[in-house]
């Protein structure tokens, strides 16, 4: 018995290893340099750049004291509330929870619609809505027919701008795994809440969502990360401006890291990013937890 | 056995891809391979020159990179960071050649420059831009320029002002911008200027330090080796750029000037249908316009105009200018280096210079293509009014910290262009970032 165990054990091993060694090299490894650097004053260029020195926590002072960090993050803040949770995330449960009971032909069409947006590369999706935004763009021009003059949508409503942008890119994603977990529910557990008397509403919320919890938790947690990462797109639409108005910490990051060339002060952003990350995604986790 | 014999099979034609794959390499063995990165403003230059190099040197295969964008220069520092991306000679704005130097990317040329017979003819006073801070050679300029206000004669007439064009201080270009913006019809820009991040270095060299040299003030004291913050001649900077953006609006659509294809734009349309009245930028603007440019267009100086820029107050000398260039330098992690000074010396000729310098209408480094009639006489060209506005110029601050610092006055005028900021507010955060940059101590306040 002994003997086929610790085979079973050798076999499990020798399987996970390869990943294992991946994420250590690709993930893990990186992951703890950044950690390093962020603590000196590495630079691209410039004699910091050949004696790159260690400075201790002043890459991280900055972010009490840079109020450009501050605003970075209040954008990312808004960024993943607004595109991320309330559009991609309730929208894709709002467009899969509507498709449920309708036929397979509407079915596919809608979802084909909504598949297009996160199949199409995230540097096009930013041409597209670089034209539907711009002074003599699409959207200018359909609300003209309604009387209203034209906007410079990307330069006076920036952020809406490219949270629209965001929303349509991702809310495939979410509308895709709430479809399948949706599918999920039994019948029958439906049916016979509903002969117990349950309005939509009460099957909705009492039902419907309890079952899908975990689903919920884990498009939550990959929008967030997801979102939080968001740098093409932004990039290319604004550029993170006007001045600052669409700088999240990422883009705020390249800025720092490649445009400044100050890389110590790039990796703590970075790092940063990543505990915010893990962070949300921790209560997330603890927030469904509890109410199971 | 079906699907051993596909595996077989899958394997089989791995090996031979692989195989394959080292034949030619083989074959190319016995050619030496020159790496050359250039700027994609500059490929239709460089193509024929590159093919003129091959055919008179047979054993030579060169390869040419080209390398786009406002960023190009951090991708520059980045492929010389490793042997394996370091190209053998490299065109690199001449603002980053001592961070570079500094940062042992570039290669010292000094040893290889006494052997050149070639190098005497190379104005001693721009050399400068190429030195790192140890005083050695690491980049050979091969462009300079001088920054003016292009007016548009035809708009100016038409709004009642006298030409030619010649404002004393910074006044009269609020007053022409006004009095163009009368002319000008929706959409109009009457001054246009860099004034954006996504602009890069052009904002801040070609709007906030051209404008600031204009307060007869510097930006970096090289006795003490401290970066200057005058507060009241950098407020008069700021304030001009508030005028033109915020209390007169006379800057256009700021949704338009403020992207990042502003030169492109003015070049191929603004400048063309009348939609701008002045642009402050690089004498070879006009460049574009030559039978051998973008958008030929014979008579663009019967409308176009370039005036000196003005001090702030018209106070002695008179007039300003700021002066960029740029350099051709070896990376220290080329794995050609011989082979990459011997393809620059070609290029560098007074025979490719003169006509690269006629081609983009960028003022000459040689003294010798100076004399030539090709570059003095040449067609749609203010290179003679641009070589005597030389006499004012200034140049950015020669020193490593430079690649961090121009960043921090881009973001100056775009907050105040854009109305994130007062003028007041906006040094206020350049403060702190300069401090955060450079260091307390390397910053001397006034």
């Amino acid at each position: 018995m002994q003997k086929g165990k610790s085979k079973t054990a050798v076999k499990s091993v020798l399987f996970f290893t390869p990943s294992a060694a991946l994420l250590l090299v690709f993930f893990i490894g990186p992951m703890l340099l950044t950690l390093f650097y962020s603590f000196t004053n590495m630079s691209l260029t410039g004699s910091a750049a050949q004696a790159t020195r260690f400075v201790g926590f002043e890459n991280f002072s900055n972010f009490f004291t840079d109020p450009k960090f501050r605003t970075a993050f209040f954008n990312t803040m808004i960024f993943l509330f607004f595109s991320g949770i309330l559009g991609q995330q309730m929208l894709g449960f709002f467009v899969a929870y509507l498709m449920k009971k309708k036929n397979k032909m509407f079915r596919r069409i809608v979802g084909f619609i909504i598949l297009i947006g996160w199949v199409t590369p995230e540097i096009v999706v930013s041409f597209m809505f670089s034209a539907f935004f711009a002074e003599n763009g699409v959207l200018n021009r359909i609300i003209e027919v309604f009387g209203v003059s034209p906007v410079s949508w990307l330069f006076t409503f920036p952020m809406v701008s490219v949270i629209v942008a965001n929303i349509w890119k991702g809310t495939a994603y979410s509308m895709m795994m709430f479809q399948a977990a949706l599918d999920n529910i039994p019948d029958e557990v439906v049916e016979s809440a509903k002969m117990d008397g349950a309005n939509g509403w009460n099957i909705l919320t009492r039902i419907t969502i309890p079952m899908i919890k975990s689903t919920m938790s884990t498009t939550f947690i990959l929008i967030t990360l997801g979102t939080m990462n968001a740098f093409g797109l932004i990039f290319a639409l604004t550029g993170g401006g006007p001045g600052l108005k669409t700088t999240t910490l990422s883009i705020f990051m390249y800025q720092k890291a490649f445009g400044a060339y100050q890389v110590g002060y790039g990796m703590a952003i970075a790092l940063f990013i990543l505990i915010i990350g893990i962070i949300l995604s921790l209560l997330y986790i603890r927030s469904i937890n509890k109410a199971k | 056995m079906k699907k051993r014999s596909v595996a077989m099979g899958l394997a089989a034609i791995m090996a031979l891809a692989a195989g394959a794959g080292s034949v030619q390499a083989a074959d190319n063995g016995e050619k030496e391979t020159v790496k050359i990165a250039v700027s994609t403003y500059n490929t239709d230059w460089a193509q024929p020159v590159i093919e003129a190099y091959e055919k008179e040197n047979p054993n030579v295969d060169v390869e040419l990179i080209e390398v786009s964008g406002n960023d190009m220069n951090t991708k520059l520092t980045m492929m010389m960071q490793s042997e394996k991306t370091a190209p053998d000679v490299i065109a690199e704005d001449g603002f980053m050649v001592k961070a570079d130097a500094a940062a042992g990317y570039l290669e010292p040329l000094d040893d290889r420059l006494a052997d050149w017979d070639d190098f005497k003819n190379f104005e001693p006073a721009i050399l400068e831009n190429g030195r790192g801070a140890d005083g050695k050679q690491y980049g050979i300029p091969y462009s300079t320029d001088v920054q003016g206000i292009w007016y548009n004669k035809v708009l100016m007439e038409e709004a009642g002002m006298s030409m030619p064009f010649e404002p004393k201080n910074w006044d009269d270009i609020i007053d022409a911008g006004k009095k163009l913006k009368e002319v000008g019809g929706d959409g109009f820009v009457p001054i246009a200027l860099f004034n954006s991040k996504s602009q890069g270095e052009a904002t801040s060299m070609r709007t906030f330090q051209n404008l600031y040299y204009g307060t007869n003030s510097e930006l970096y004291d090289y006795d003490e080796q401290k970066w200057v913050i005058d507060t009241e001649n950098y407020l008069k900077v700021l304030n001009f750029i508030d005028t033109v953006y915020n209390k007169e609006d006379l800057g256009g659509p700021i949704g338009v000037v403020s992207a990042n294809n502003l030169s492109d734009l003015m070049k191929s349309d603004y400048m063309l249908e009348n939609k701008v009245g002045m642009f402050l930028s690089a004498d070879g603007t006009i460049g574009e316009y030559k039978p051998a440019g973008k958008y030929a267009w014979p008579e663009a100086l019967d409308v176009w105009g370039f005036a000196k820029i003005p001090t702030v107050d018209g106070s002695e000398p008179g007039y300003t200018t700021i002066s960029g260039g740029w350099t051709w330098g070896i990376p220290a992690k080329a794995s050609n280096k011989d082979g990459g000074f011997e393809l620059l010396k070609f290029i560098a000729n007074m025979e490719n210079q003169r006509d690269f310098c006629v081609r983009y209408n960028v003022l000459t480094v040689r003294n010798d293509v100076a004399q030539e009639d090709a570059y003095t006489q040449q067609e749609l060209s203010v290179v003679n009014d641009a070589t005597a506005m030389l006499q004012y110029a200034h140049f950015r601050p020669a020193v490593e910290d430079y690649a961090s610092v121009t960043s921090l006055y881009t973001d100056m005028v775009e907050s105040v262009s854009t109305g994130t900021s007062t003028p007041e507010e906006a040094l206020e955060t350049f403060e702190a970032e300069l401090n955060r940059a450079v260091g307390e101590e390397a910053i001397l306040k006034k």
